[in-house]
């Protein structure tokens, strides 16, 4: 910049004069002519300055047209030395290909992982939420102790009517509603409103209208408004489709209205469309029935503390009023943001300041990589001042290097951060995203471009500065006479070591928390489910409306229909279970006939499933004693059950259950004989044990919906079409939904999900962390064995042999990954603490995880500091000697 | 007017350039050729001249540099760059089919009356 100036300055100060002794010239000669022409000198000189014209005009003129020239040539000039930095700094970085191309990687790796979990977080935390005034909404709990529940429908009845800190407030809830169509019909996701509930987010329909006040009855009224993606995909965005109407349930709704696009109720997940609260008038009435979500606004100026104070006193009031069901109930207002983010958002934060740390070590070790690299071109540095290049054109050449590496860097970069965020995106579980749904338009936009500008400018700015105040020391002259020094440098390289350590012991942490949740992972996939799910495949059947009041018609259908899928050729078996292994399902409690009555708290209880004939035998699950049910177990027969083998032995322990016979409090008028035991089956969350379960013949324990489990050598698509085909022949007014492979409940049981998306996030940042520390390992050593390149040539003349050299290198970086894997060790104990709630099968300090981790950071910072030391045995003793 | 003007303009910096093709030159002796050579039927006004040759310099058309002139003082000469010699024969040969023009319709003026 001095010189620039100095370069320029004098351009400027010359033109006034040069622009004068131009005139002067002229002037004088022009006198001088008309001297020899005999005028007198005095009226020569002015004949000369009268035909010149306006002389002060001239210079002001000629002074404008040179500045603009001198600017002109000063701009030329400055692009010329750009493009010749730049060509210098491309054929550094060509000079060493490899080397470049893992300072690019390394940088491409940490920018991206850094941009793409700044967009992961932006979208999930920073954005607003696409509501009106979306800070102003609250989410509304009734509290009782700990625990949060909705609010009873008259609850927020008397909340809406007696609460001043709200601008509004409404309900809403969610059921899934059977859609009859032409082709079938399916189960879709329906959200329910109280009137009021899409203006006061700001979503008022674009299309109709809202739900009416005197709509929100028992039961509902009869109409729907469809967001706009259904009315898209249903109705083409035909505005006809207004007032035409849609079978639910089996009951004809009218459309009254159109949602803007775009919009969606996170707290919901997807809906298609949306109805009245409905309910019965008995649930509508009942205090104690808790299941009305709620959410308001704020009046302008009235706090959180206010609203959820006066909130506090209506619910004071209701328990003095209403004790029974309200004794001991309170409120709680939450901001909807915390609400949809409660459990991430301390997630999020911790994976971006990870990232952030990653980037800046990575920043560091590239920083030391290219200083290691300016010691070693000093020489050629200092010939270059030497022959009249200025500090400032070589730290401009330098910092050059650096730009090029980081806009090369932060492309890739920028490219890794777009996959980056399709993976994490694509790894959270489609339930998750339903409920941050902003994730799902995470995107590179400009935003995030304009944040990763950001970074790139002060990345290059970190990199650049090493070397350059390096460049800025340096003197021709002395530097030719002298080798590399690197005194000034000192403190700045112990920090360095210090974060060598620091990042090997993060990328320790990083690589033991991977193993403990990819070994948790491990663990539960090889679990025991008691049944094999390979080969079959499932699907949900919801029986509805007035033709299945009757139970005979609801059994009618499964047996029809089984019978049906088993003739299909192909079919092995088939069978039903009102509830799928893994997802949970009713439990009911009993009593065992002859035994004592215990006291309600103590009564026995277990999980209860209906089955169909075949249903054991399909899924391989053992008989252990007795006999199976079959379709003799009907209404004309004994009612009897089978019990899984854990509460067979915890029931009857050495003794045998068979004729034994059971009575459930739930329907106290008969009693079930227990005719059969089976192997146990993991029916609730994977990772627990099988609870105790007890199965029924769907034919004396009937049920609307069951779920078909088909074991057959088809392909899931083709069965599919097959099993649809007898479904509409029986009644097309029947859904098939949640179809997919027996094996998939395994894959996307919430314990898996849990720690899948962990472990790819643990196992990237891992990843990144570990290329990072092996990075910045390898730039250390290979900066000392540059440092040391003389004092190995001496040593090799003098007789060390390879090994001996070799060792030397080694060792230093072998106490600095020692120091770093002693740290990280120490850390990732207290992380294996952190991490309990996702370990399963294996203990925080599982000695696989911590050893296999340790070990291969300890193998690849070998590698790191082998490669280097490799290279310092082959430092040429005369050529070493000689360069000095 | 302002179309006079650019034709004077456009010729000034013709006859600049013409007088800078024998060799470089300081301004006065630009000044002196156009005179000398018009035997001073052109008469330019000497602001102008310079004016003209400081713009063509920006224009990249001729560069200067200072010299000693015929009596050892210190003068600005200018000198021709390729573009600048690559405008005069443009700028003449465009010059030169224009007056022709000119001058055949002035002759068939002439002819009529």
């Amino acid at each position: 910049m001095i010189r620039w100036l100095r370069r320029v300055l004098p351009r400027w100060h010359g033109t006034a004069r040069e622009i004068e002794d131009e005139l002067a010239f002229h002037l004088e000669a022009r006198a001088e002519e008309l001297m020899s022409r005999g005028l007198p000198p005095e009226d020569a000189r002015r004949a000369a300055e009268r035909e010149f014209g306006d002389l002060e005009a001239a210079r002001k003129e000629l002074a404008r047209i040179d500045q603009g020239n001198a600017h002109r040539l000063q701009r030329a000039e400055l692009w010329a030395d750009l493009w010749s930095d730049l060509r210098f700094g491309i054929r550094l970085l060509v000079r060493a290909p490899g080397f470049s191309a893992l300072l690019i990687l390394t940088l491409a790796l940490a920018v991206g992982a850094n941009t793409a979990s700044f967009t992961v977080l932006r979208a999930a935390i920073l954005r607003g939420l696409p509501y009106d005034d979306p800070d102003r909404l609250v989410h509304l709990w009734e509290t009782k102790g700990d625990a949060r529940s909705e609010a009873s429908y008259p609850d927020f009845l008397d909340w809406r009517s007696q609460g001043k800190s709200f601008a509004a407030m409404a309900g809403y809830n969610q059921s899934d509603v059977v859609v009859a169509r032409p082709e079938g019909a399916e189960v879709r996701a329906a959200g329910r409103a109280t009137p009021g509930f899409f203006e006061m987010l700001g979503a008022a329909p674009v299309l109709g209208r809202g739900f009416r006040p005197e709509e929100d009855v028992p039961d509902g009224a009869a109409v729907v408004v469809l967001t706009r993606a259904y009315w898209q995909a249903r109705f083409g965005a035909d505005p006809a489709a207004l007032d035409s109407t849609l079978i639910l349930d089996g009951r004809l709704f009218r459309i009254i209205g159109v949602l803007p696009a775009g919009f969606h109720f996170a707290p919901l997940g997807e809906v298609d469309f949306w109805l009245t609260l409905g309910r019965t008038a008995e649930r509508r009435s009942e205090r104690a029935n808790h299941w009305v979500n709620v959410v308001g606004r704020l009046r302008d100026g009235v706090t959180l503390r206010q609203a959820g104070a006066e909130l506090d006193q209506i619910m004071t009031r209701l328990a003095a009023e209403y004790p029974a069901s309200n004794q001991g109930r309170q409120s709680a207002v939450i901001p909807l943001r915390d609400q949809l983010l409660g459990t991430v958002r301390p997630v999020l934060m911790a994976l971006f300041a990870a990232m952030v740390l990653v980037l800046a070590i990575a920043c560091a070790n590239i920083a030391s990589l290219l200083l290691a690299r300016a010691l070693g071109r000093e020489q050629e540095m200092g010939v270059r001042a030497a022959l009249g290049a200025s500090r400032w054109r070589l730290a401009r050449q330098l910092l050059m290097e650096s730009v090029l590496l980081v806009a090369i860097g932060c492309l890739l970069g920028l490219a890794f951060a777009h996959a980056g965020v399709r993976l994490v995106v694509g790894a959270l579980p489609g339930s998750l995203l339903a409920h941050l749904p902003y994730l799902r338009s995470a995107e590179l936009d400009r935003t995030v471009l304009g944040y990763t500008a950001l970074l790139a400018t002060g990345t290059t700015l970190a990199l650049g500065l090493g070397p350059i105040v390096h460049a800025l020391k340096a003197d021709g002259g002395g530097l030719m006479g002298r080798g590399p020094r690197t005194t000034a440098a000192g403190s700045l390289l112990r920090l360095r070591d210090g974060l060598i350590v620091a990042e090997i012991a993060l990328t320790l942490v990083l690589l033991t928390g991977t193993a403990l949740v990819g070994r948790s992972l491990a663990e539960l996939l090889r679990l025991d489910l008691g049944f094999v799910p390979d080969r079959i495949l499932s699907g949900r059947i919801s029986l509805s409306g007035p033709r299945y009041q009757a139970t005979a018609s609801q059994q009618r259908f499964f047996l029809d229909l089984l019978a049906g899928i088993r003739r299909i050729p192909g079919v092995t078996s088939a069978a039903a279970i009102t509830n799928l292994p893994l997802n949970g399902g009713n439990t009911n409690t009993f009593h065992i006939e002859g035994e004592p009555e215990p006291e309600p708290s103590a009564r026995l209880e277990a999980a209860t499933r209906a089955v169909s004939e075949g249903y054991f035998p399909t899924l391989a699950v053992p008989l252990v004693a007795g006999r199976l049910l079959d379709t003799r177990d009907d209404s004309a027969h004994r009612p009897s059950v089978l019990l899984n083998a854990s509460l067979a032995a915890k029931l009857f322990p050495g003794a045998s259950p068979l004729g034994r016979r059971l009575r459930f409090y739930a329907f106290p008028d008969s009693t079930w004989d227990i005719a059969g035991v089976v192997g146990d089956v993991r029916t609730g969350a994977l990772e627990s044990p099988p609870p105790p379960t007890i199965y029924f013949s769907h034919l004396q324990y009937p049920s609307t919906r069951m779920s078909l489990v088909i074991r057959s050598s088809l392909a899931p698509a083709a069965l599919t079409r097959e099993v649809r085909t007898l479904i509409r022949g029986q009644d097309p007014g029947v859904p098939l939904y949640e179809v997919a492979p027996l094996s998939s409940e395994v894959e996307s049981a919430s314990a898996v999900a849990a720690r899948r998306v962990p472990l790819i996030l643990l196992g990237a940042f891992a990843a990144a962390a570990l290329l990072v520390a092996v990075v910045g390992l390898y730039g250390v050593v290979s900066f000392n064995v540059v440092k040391r390149s003389r004092e190995f040539g001496i040593r090799q003349a003098l007789g060390a042999g390879p090994g001996e050299i070799r060792r030397m290198v080694i060792r230093q970086g072998a106490i600095l990954a020692g120091a770093g894997i002693a740290v990280g060790g120490l850390l990732s104990l207290g992380l294996g603490q952190a991490l309990r709630g996702l370990l399963f099968g294996i203990g925080p300090g599982d000695p696989v995880a911590l050893l296999g981790a340790g070990g291969l950071l300890a193998l690849v910072t070998l590698v790191a500091s082998y490669l280097p030391a490799r290279r310092a045995t082959r430092i040429d003793p005369t050529e070493a000697l000689r360069s000095e | 007017m302002p179309s006079s003007l650019d034709l004077l303009q456009g010729t000034l910096d013709l006859l600049i350039l013409k007088a800078l093709a024998a060799g470089p030159a300081h301004g006065y002796a630009v000044a002196r050729t156009i005179r000398t050579a018009s035997d001073s039927s052109l008469v330019v006004e000497d602001r102008a001249l310079y004016v003209a040759l400081h713009r063509m310099e920006a224009r990249e058309w001729i560069v200067s540099e200072w010299g000693l002139s015929d009596n050892n003082r210190r003068a600005k000469y200018y000198r021709l760059t390729p573009q600048g010699r690559r405008a005069l024969r443009e700028k003449s040969a465009a010059w030169t089919a224009y007056a022709e023009a000119v001058f055949r319709v002035l002759r068939l003026g002439e002819a009529q009356s």
